[in-house]
């Protein structure tokens, strides 16, 4: 069973259709790619998915659940975490503040526990340390543990939102535009971050402009135009798709 | 049913909701170009009223020169504040200048009320006149509201819609980023702004002080009041600030009479509170 | 010494020096004043929970306030109820006002609609309290509000009512500190201070924001009850000046000048509110609350952290040294620049 399935999914502004009769299955474990020109509604179907936008029509089964019309913390609480195309980190507290905060969902003291600190609540916060130390080595920010968040630079800011994504605990992510203004040196970095990613179980969607991403990762492609589906298949099948080309070099581009 | 006293109900609720009218769009132009509540325009009103007093008591100016000059004089107060609590805070959280507008308001109620005391002052305006319609009676300087206040309204409609300042005005208002890059020089955009609202406010507060007489918390009840029409019309919409404005005055009115008098500014209150939650962007308005 | 030592040291030392202050003070008339500085303490504490834990900003605090001593006062006075049960009536009620508010309006927590909603019905609190005679005592308001009864006698010394009730307000002080710092450190104020600082972050992580907000906007309102019931009884009558905008005003400037977002921010405002407070009486009324949103405008315009926060890093600064510390103007600048109002510290 797939574990996230679109099925004929639209969404309308109004008069404009922005994401039209979408199908779509990601399989369990996989790194599956989105792509498509500007404008395409690669960032509305991820609204669409994880709840900040509702569906016009269709559905969206997530570990084969219906999670079309949930709110956005809802769909997080499934562990369908997802990142945002302007870098969101929480600017005003530090690294390690940041994904303390963020292990909302993997923390479940109650008041009781941290009014009168209890073993339990203290336990709890050991192991939130630790993990804290964890994710800070796999992004590699070590040595940034106490900086504030707005402090760091723009690639160290796109690790720290990975962490942040990562201490809530996700079995499924949903990257936008990670690779945005990236050196090669830092999309290196960041395609064996996914891919390690994925080897602990955790399947990814990215959606990604830049090619060279997609294609060193991705198990699966599909490309969006104008919201629909023009295209899907393999790294080779979309390089050489005719349709996906003549969307990103030529014709007329997505509103 | 008593017609009479329906009648003057209704008109008094109009006057009334002409003040309010007044009131909001001030408010409703802060709001829009600026994107901030400015908590003192009770107080910016209340010094209208105020300064035309003793300028008539202590300086035996005519009504119409002591208006004359507090118009001016709010204009220059209007400015003064924008510098001072307003413009500095626009770029940081706009919850601050609804902070830092409160703060003046503050010294401005306690300021006026330690130079004038807290006793009601009498303005006269030299319409002594009272005609009677049907039973109803209608004193000649509410007319005299009614009409200095519509010019008022339909100047600030003209300056928005056809006045290059206005033009401007309305540009920031939708983006204020994208005006300055078409070289807008916002600061004073926002300047006038604020001397224009200041403008309307004292014009409120001198046309409502002979109905009410002038004391220096009068500014607190007119301010919510004024909230309340540009909550219930929404922001953006001088047409739609003067229907509720009117109808808000008029329903006031008859609730005093009829229901309850006690409360009938809270049921006003009451119906701002409902409509912000259950329409957020007023009956008017878009979003 | 280390900071840490020293900042316990420093605590012990201040709370050894709260509990014995009422023998070192000689008159009973600055005794009180030690008991309003607590009492507004607890509720700057509970106001600077929805501005600086929060990010909101409510109009209506003062109206809790007021609903609190009102509650109690009229529990005790015409119902004969005992006092400790009424001032526990005045949590109820405060708590589930603040949870039913909280529950209608916070559910987009744009930034303007809690404040205009609060300010309105915190109007039309303020004209209940005015207009209804029978329950309220209408513009006299209620008087020979009963204190709280402390018979404590212990072995021949008879506890003056002055000094209990100091001890009373000190020690439901510090037990709301403590609350609130661990309250901080806990799941439920992560939550809370994510949806402040990123609310779709907050969102994306598995926080939801209404739940959360209201939580917390529950909490304080109920604490708002708390000092206001305190009060009450303590000054022996309630009154529709407790609603108005000028306790508003100076619960804010409490907060503000004292420091937003940190513990000991409302203990010094209320501290400083009330000695100033003191010096000023002899000016009118007026005078004073002109003089106080004078110096809420001052600090909002040149000391956007609040007295607190400065001193804390200016201690800090002293006993650490920090290398990296950014220059005094830089700092000042920075300072104005991004209004650190709704910044949330240790």
């Amino acid at each position: 069973m797939p574990i996230l399935e679109l099925t004929n999914l639209i969404k309308d502004f109004g008069g404009l259709r922005a994401l039209d009769n979408v199908n779509l299955s990601v399989e369990k474990g996989e790194i599956f790619g989105l792509i498509g020109p500007n404008g395409s509604g690669k960032t509305t179907l991820l609204n669409v998915i994880t709840g900040f936008l509702p569906p016009t029509a269709g559905d969206v089964l997530y570990k084969g659940q219906s999670i079309a019309g949930l709110k956005p913390f809802q769909i997080a609480k499934e562990k369908l975490i997802r990142t945002f195309q302007i870098t969101s980190v929480f600017t005003n507290l530090t690294v390690e503040e940041n994904i303390l905060h963020a292990s909302h969902l993997k923390t479940n003291s109650t008041i009781w526990g941290s009014l009168f600190t209890t073993p339990g609540y203290r336990r709890e916060e050991r192991q939130l340390q630790e993990r804290v130390t964890e994710l800070l080595a796999f992004t590699g920010l070590e040595d940034k543990r106490n900086s504030s968040a707005a402090n760091l630079g723009a690639g160290e800011q796109r690790d720290l939102e990975m962490a942040v994504a990562l201490a809530a605990d996700p079995e499924m992510m949903l990257l936008d535009e990670p690779a945005a203004g990236m050196t090669a040196e830092e999309q290196a970095k960041l395609m064996r971050l996914i891919e390690t990613v994925r080897d602990r179980g955790i399947t990814v969607m990215v959606i990604e402009h830049n090619m060279k991403v997609i294609m060193g990762i991705c198990t699966r492609i599909m490309c969006l135009n104008f919201g629909a589906k023009i295209a899907e298949g393999s790294a080779e099948e979309i390089a050489s798709n005719e349709a996906v080309i003549s969307a990103y070099l030529g014709g007329k581009r997505g509103a | 049913m008593d017609w009479t006293v329906l009648g003057q109900q209704l008109w008094n609720g109009l006057v009334n909701g002409g003040v309010y009218v007044m009131l909001a769009s001030g408010l409703s132009l802060v709001f829009g170009v600026m994107r901030v509540i400015n908590m003192a325009h009770g107080e910016l009103a209340m010094l209208g009223a105020m300064i035309t007093f003793s300028l008539m008591r202590y300086l035996d100016f005519p009504f119409f020169g002591a208006f004359a000059v507090s118009i001016l004089a709010a204009a220059l107060i209007g400015l003064v504040f924008n510098r001072l609590a307003v413009q500095p805070f626009l770029g940081t959280s706009r919850l601050v200048v609804l902070l830092s507008s409160l703060a003046v308001s503050f010294i401005l109620l306690n300021g006026s009320v330690s130079i004038w005391s807290s006793d009601p002052k009498l303005i006269r305006t030299p319409f002594n006149q009272i005609a009677q319609v049907g039973g109803v009676r209608i004193p000649a300087d509410q007319i005299m509201l009614f009409v200095l206040g519509s010019v008022a309204v339909y100047g600030l409609y003209l300056l928005l819609a056809k006045i290059k300042l206005g033009k401007m005005m309305r540009a920031t208002a939708q983006n204020a980023v994208g005006a300055q890059l078409v070289g807008i020089n916002t600061k004073r955009v926002y300047d006038f702004t604020l001397i224009f609202a200041a403008m309307l406010a004292a014009l409120a507060g001198i046309l409502v002080a002979p109905l009410i007489s002038a004391h220096p918390y009068m500014g607190q009840p007119l301010l919510i009041l004024g909230f309340a029409v540009v909550i219930v019309a929404g922001v953006g919409n001088l047409f739609g600030a003067l229907v509720v404005g009117l109808a808000l005055g008029v329903i006031e009115a008859m609730y005093g009479q009829y229901v309850s008098t006690y409360y009938r500014t809270s049921f006003i209150y009451a119906v701002m509170v409902v409509v912000l939650l259950l329409r957020p962007q007023g009956v008017f308005g878009r979003k | 010494m280390t900071t840490t030592n020293a900042k316990y040291l420093g605590l012990v030392a201040a709370l050894a020096v709260a509990i014995i202050a009422p023998f070192l003070l000689t008159s009973d008339y600055d005794r009180e004043i030690l008991v309003l500085i607590c009492i507004f303490a607890i509720a700057g504490l509970s106001l600077d929970i929805i501005m600086g834990h929060m990010g909101q900003f409510s109009f209506g605090h003062a109206a809790v306030f007021g609903v609190g001593a009102y509650t109690s006062a009229i529990l005790s006075l015409r119902y004969g109820v005992p006092v400790w049960w009424g001032i526990l009536a005045a949590i109820a009620v405060t708590l589930l006002a603040g949870f039913i508010l909280g529950y209608v309006a916070l559910r987009r927590t744009r930034e303007f609609e809690l404040a205009i909603i609060t300010f309105a019905l915190g109007a039309i609190v303020l004209s209940v309290a005015q207009a209804w005679h029978s329950l309220t005592g209408g513009m006299t308001g209620l008087h020979r509000v009963p204190a709280p009864p402390f018979d404590i006698s212990a072995g021949g010394l008879e506890l003056r009512s002055e000094f209990a009730f100091y001890w009373l307000a000190l020690a439901v002080l510090i037990i709301t500190i403590y609350a609130i710092h661990r309250f901080t450190n806990s799941r439920i104020g992560r939550a809370v201070r994510s949806i402040r600082e990123n609310e779709d972050l907050a969102s994306s992580i598995g926080v939801s924001p209404t739940y959360y907000y209201v939580i917390a906007f529950t909490v304080a309102t109920g604490l708002g009850g708390l000092a206001g019931a305190l009060y009450g009884h303590h000054l022996g009558f309630v009154n529709a000046g407790m609603l108005r905008l000028n306790i508003m005003v100076i619960m804010l400037m409490i907060v503000l000048v004292g420091g937003s977002g940190s513990l000991g921010g409302p203990v010094l405002g209320s501290a400083i509110y009330w000695l100033v407070s003191e010096q000023l009486r002899a000016l009118g009324e007026e005078y004073r609350f002109l003089i106080f949103g004078g110096i809420l405008l001052a600090s909002i315009i040149f000391l956007p952290r609040g007295v607190f926060p400065s001193l804390a890093s200016t201690a800090s600064w002293l006993f650490e040294g920090t290398a990296d510390r950014p220059s005094g103007w830089s700092r000042f600048v920075a300072q104005r620049s991004w209004l650190g109002l709704f910044v949330l510290k240790r």
